[in-house]
C-alpha cells in the first residue's frame, strides 16, 4: 500500500448508519444516546468522509470529482469544520447531500443498495420547512459507506490480483 | 349555531342531564408593556429573532432550530434547519453564549434587556423558556429599573420548569433585565420563546359563585347591544383585598382579557365548549366577605368616546374601509386591540357621506358609528369565539339538525326548540304592534361655499390633542374635509408654529409641538344636504294600515336605492308580530342569530300545531340554573 493510499485512508471515519426512530426519540426525551443526535461530530464524518471518497476515486481510477465546499456557519462568520457553538443552514445541508449524488453519478458502476438522498430541505418555521430526521442522515452516511467499499474494494483487488511476467525468450506468459 | 358532538346531544336529551361546570381563564396582561417594549440582547446568534413583539406574540414557537451544541439537534426530524435566506421567524431568544458542562454561564451573564415605551407596573411575568426542547434556566433574576433609577430584583433559585409564572410586585418600571444565570443542560445555549406581562387567574366551579352570560342580538343593528359576562368569585386568598400588598386589586385594569369554557359531561368524552372572549369592564365587592364579582363586555363596550374623524368621500370608500378606519380609532395600536376585527363578510358597498360627530345634541360614539354602518350596509354586528367584533350580513336559513342521504337524495330536519324542553309550554307569544311602514330618509350631497367653520383662540400643551368642533349649525349643513384649510399662529408674535391636524367632516383635531397660545382658523366648503324621505308599506300584512309606522334617519344613507334596501330588511325582519319570551332546558347549541323551528301549541288545548320559524334575539346562561332564558321572533326563512 503506498503512501498516498495510506494517507487517504487514515482520514476514513466508520460511519454510523444503523440509527433507529427510537434512538432519535430518546434524544428528544434527553436521553443520553448519542445515535439520536445530530452533532459536530456527525457532520463533520459525514464531510470528511465524502473527502476521502472523492480522493480514492481520484486515487482509484483518476476519476476527478468536483464537489461543493461546505462551511458551517458560527458568530463570525464561517468555518470548514463544525464545533460545539456552529450550525449549518438549509442550503449547506442540501449541498452536502448533493456531493453524494455528484460522487455517486462519476461511480462508473451501478451501486446495489443506494438511495439517492434529499436535496431539497426547505429551512425556517413555515409550514413548508423540511429537515433531516433519523434516517435521511442513515442514507447520508451509508450512500458514502456504499462507495467507499466498492472503491475500495476494487483498489484492493487490483493490489493482490497477482503479477504478470513476460518472459523475453518465449510467447509464455506466467501468472504468479 | 354551535357545532358540538353527538355525545353533546345524546346527553341533551336525557331527562337529566349532567351538571354544567365552567372554566374562565382570566388574563391579568399588562397590555401597555406588552404594545410599547423594545427587547434587546447583547449576546444572542444572528438567527435569534427578539424583534416586533416576538417575545409577547401570541405565536409560541413549536420548534427549534437545530445547532452543534452537544446532545441537542434530535433527528426526530422535529427540529428546523436555519433558513440561509434569513427568515428566521418567531424563534424568540437565543444566545450566543454557551453554558459550560454544569450549565452555568459565565459572567456577563446572557441578558434579555427590554426597555418599555412607559414606565409600566408589573405585578407578574411569565416566562417560557424551550417549550420544544423542555429546558429551562435553573437560576435566573428578573432585574427592573425603575423610573427612579432604582433597582429591584427577584432572584429565582432551583426552577424545573420551562415555563414560569413569576409574582412580581414592581411598580414605575423602566426597564427590565432577565438574567440568565444556570441553564438546565449543560453545553447548551440558553433559549426564551415568549413572556407575557402578567399572569393569568385560573377559576373553575370550585371557586366560582355564579357566572351569568348574557347574549343580545339587534338584527336591525338600530342599536348594538353588549354582551356581557358576569361572575363572582371566592377569594379564599385575600387577592381582591386592598389591604393585601401582594394583592392583585392594584393592578385590575378594563379591557383585560376573559375567556370563557363551558364543560358538559357526557358518556363519552367530555364537551368542552369555547364561550368566548370578554373583557373586563368593573369589579366590586359583594356583601358576602371573600366573595367579589367582576363584569366584562365584548370589545364593543369599549367604544363610548366619540368618534370626530367622520369624512365625506365624494367618489366614495368602501364601507369596509370606513369600518377600518372607525375600529382603529377605536382602538389603535397602543391599546392592544388593533386588528381585533373580521370584515371580511361586509359587502362591497360604497359610502359617501361623512359619520356624524353630534346627533340631537348628543356626541356620536365610535359604537354610534359601528351601528350606522352596520345599519348601512346591512350587517350584524356579533363577537367570534377570539372576542374579536365581526360584521356580517344576517341569514335566513334554518339550522339543520340532521342530515339523511336515501336514494340519491339527501333529507335535511332543521332544528327545532321541542315543546317538551319549553318550560311553561307550549310558548305564548307576546304581540309586538303590527308594521305599518318604514319612512326611510336619504340624503343627496353636494358641495357648497368655502367658509370660516372655526375660529379660536386657545392656551395649547404639547403633545395633547384640541378638537375643534366646526360651527356647522349656522349653514345648518355639514362641512367636507378635502378642501380644508388651517391657519395657526402665535397669538404673541404671529408666528407659525407647527403641530399635526387630523382632519373631519365635523371636527379637526389639532396637537401642538410646543405650549403656546394660538390663534386657530379653519375654512373649509360646505356641504350641503337636501333631506329626502321615502315610505314603503308592510303590505303582507293585509292589516297593515292598523300598525306602528318606524322611522330611519341614517345620515349615512345618500341614494334612494340605498333607503329602499334599508326598509326592505326592516321589513323582511319585522313583519311577524310574534316575539317570544321562553325558558328552555339549558342547550348550548344556540347562538343568537340563529333560524330555528319553534314548536308550539294552541294554548287552550295542547293540542300541536305546526312549528313556526324564529330567529334568536337574545341568550342568557346562568351556570347555577338548568335552564336559560331566550328571546325569539318569528322570520321567515329562505327555505320553504
Amino acid at each position: 500500500m503506498d503512501n498516498e493510499l495510506i494517507e487517504i485512508l487514515e482520514n476514513w471515519q466508520e460511519p454510523i448508519t444503523d440509527r433507529v426512530a427510537q434512538d432519535a426519540l430518546d434524544a428528544k426525551l434527553g436521553i443520553d444516546n448519542s445515535k439520536g443526535f445530530f452533532q459536530a461530530v456527525d457532520w463533520n464524518r459525514i464531510k470528511g468522509n465524502q473527502t476521502v471518497v472523492k480522493s480514492l476515486m481520484d486515487y482509484w481510477n483518476n476519476i476527478v470529482v468536483v464537489i461543493v465546499d461546505v462551511y458551517v456557519h458560527t458568530q463570525t462568520g464561517t468555518q470548514e469544520l463544525a464545533t460545539d457553538d456552529s450550525w449549518i443552514t438549509d442550503i449547506d445541508m442540501n449541498n452536502i447531500a448533493q456531493n453524494i449524488i455528484t460522487l455517486a453519478d462519476a461511480f462508473p458502476y451501478s451501486i446495489t443498495n443506494y438511495v439517492i438522498p434529499k436535496t431539497s430541505y426547505i429551512g425556517g418555521l413555515g409550514a413548508t420547512a423540511t429537515s433531516p430526521d433519523w434516517s435521511d442522515i442513515n442514507t447520508l452516511e451509508t450512500d458514502i459507506k456504499l462507495l467507499y467499499d466498492l472503491i475500495y474494494g476494487s483498489i484492493s483487488m487490483w493490489r493482490y490480483s497477482g503479477e504478470v511476467i513476460c518472459s523475453s525468450d518465449s510467447e509464455q506468459i506466467d501468472v504468479l | 349555531m354551535r357545532d358540538l358532538s353527538e355525545n353533546y346531544e345524546n346527553e341533551y336529551d336525557k331527562s337529566i342531564m349532567r351538571q354544567l361546570k365552567c372554566d374562565i381563564k382570566w388574563g391579568i396582561i399588562n397590555q401597555v408593556a406588552t404594545d410599547g417594549n423594545t427587547p434587546s440582547c447583547d449576546s444572542q446568534v444572528p438567527f435569534s429573532n427578539i424583534s416586533d413583539n416576538i417575545l409577547s406574540d401570541s405565536t409560541t414557537p413549536t420548534s427549534q432550530y437545530g445547532t452543534f451544541e452537544p446532545k441537542f439537534w434530535d433527528l426526530t426530524g422535529g427540529m428546523n434547519l436555519v433558513p440561509d435566506n434569513a427568515e428566521y421567524g418567531q424563534i424568540g431568544l437565543v444566545t450566543e453564549d454557551i453554558a459550560d458542562e454544569s450549565g452555568l454561564f459565565t459572567e456577563p451573564y446572557p441578558t434579555l434587556h427590554i426597555a418599555f415605551d412607559e414606565t409600566v407596573n408589573l405585578y407578574g411575568l411569565l416566562v417560557n423558556f424551550s417549550l420544544y426542547k423542555r429546558e429551562y434556566a435553573v437560576e435566573f433574576d428578573i432585574q427592573a429599573t425603575l423610573n427612579d433609577l432604582s433597582t429591584t430584583t427577584v432572584s429565582v433559585y432551583d426552577n424545573a420548569d420551562t415555563s414560569v409564572a413569576i409574582n412580581l410586585n414592581f411598580e414605575n418600571v423602566d426597564t427590565l433585565d432577565i438574567v440568565i444565570k444556570k441553564w438546565s443542560v449543560g453545553n447548551h445555549r440558553a433559549r426564551l420563546t415568549e413572556i407575557e406581562y402578567g399572569l393569568y387567574k385560573f377559576y373553575n366551579s370550585n371557586t366560582l359563585i355564579s357566572v351569568k352570560e348574557k347574549k343580545q342580538l339587534n338584527q336591525i343593528s338600530s342599536a348594538l347591544p353588549i354582551n356581557t359576562l358576569e361572575f363572582i368569585v371566592l377569594d379564599t386568598e385575600d387577592l381582591f383585598n386592598s389591604d393585601n400588598t401582594q394583592g392583585i386589586s392594584q393592578f385590575l385594569s378594563q379591557r383585560q382579557p376573559i375567556e370563557l369554557t363551558y364543560n358538559q359531561e357526557t358518556d363519552g368524552d367530555d364537551e368542552e365548549i369555547n364561550a368566548g372572549k370578554y373583557y373586563l369592564k368593573e369589579w366590586s365587592s359583594t356583601s358576602n366577605r371573600n366573595e367579589y364579582k367582576l363584569t366584562a363586555e365584548e370589545l364593543i363596550g369599549f367604544m363610548d368616546d366619540p368618534y370626530y374623524m367622520g369624512k365625506y368621500y365624494p367618489t366614495g370608500e368602501l364601507v369596509s374601509v370606513v369600518i377600518s378606519d372607525l375600529l382603529n380609532s377605536a382602538f389603535p395600536i397602543d391599546s392592544g386591540f388593533n386588528g381585533y376585527w373580521d370584515l371580511s363578510e361586509v359587502p362591497e358597498m360604497y359610502i359617501y357621506a361623512p359619520l356624524p360627530a353630534v346627533v340631537s345634541s348628543s356626541y356620536v360614539s365610535h359604537k354610534d358609528c359601528l351601528q350606522m354602518l352596520a345599519q348601512y350596509c346591512g350587517c350584524i354586528v356579533t363577537t367570534n369565539d377570539n372576542g374579536y367584533i365581526v360584521l356580517k350580513p344576517i341569514g335566513y336559513s334554518l339550522e339543520i339538525a340532521d342530515t339523511t342521504y336515501e336514494d340519491d337524495v339527501y333529507t335535511y330536519t332543521a332544528f327545532a326548540i321541542k315543546m317538551s324542553k319549553i318550560y311553561n309550554n307550549p310558548p305564548k307569544a307576546e304581540m309586538k304592534s303590527i308594521l305599518k311602514q318604514i319612512d326611510c330618509a336619504y340624503r343627496t350631497l353636494s358641495l357648497g361655499t368655502f367658509n370660516t367653520v372655526y375660529e379660536m383662540t386657545i392656551s395649547a400643551t404639547a403633545d395633547s390633542d384640541y378638537v375643534c368642533e366646526h360651527t356647522i349649525s349656522n349653514y345648518k349643513t355639514s362641512v367636507a374635509n378635502s378642501t380644508t384649510i388651517i391657519t395657526i399662529t402665535d397669538s404673541n408674535d404671529d408666528s407659525v408654529t407647527s403641530y399635526t391636524a387630523q382632519k373631519g367632516s365635523y371636527a379637526t383635531i389639532i396637537t401642538f409641538d410646543s405650549d403656546g397660545i394660538y390663534n386657530i382658523k379653519i375654512e373649509a366648503n360646505i356641504l350641503n344636504t337636501y333631506k329626502t324621505s321615502i315610505t314603503t308599506y308592510n303590505t303582507d300584512d293585509s292589516n297593515y294600515l292598523n300598525g306602528e309606522i318606524i322611522t330611519i334617519d341614517n345620515p349615512l344613507v345618500t341614494t334612494l336605492a340605498n333607503a329602499q334596501t334599508i326598509s326592505a330588511n326592516f321589513i323582511k325582519e319585522l313583519k311577524h308580530r310574534e316575539e317570544y319570551d321562553i325558558e328552555i332546558k339549558r342547550d348550548l347549541r344556540l347562538e343568537n342569530g340563529d333560524v330555528v323551528n319553534l314548536e308550539k301549541a294552541l294554548v287552550s288545548s295542547g293540542l300541536p300545531i305546526d312549528p313556526v320559524s324564529v330567529r334568536v334575539l337574545q341568550n342568557e346562561i346562568d351556570i347555577s340554573s338548568s335552564t336559560q332564558k331566550l328571546k325569539v321572533r318569528e322570520i321567515d326563512t329562505d327555505i320553504e
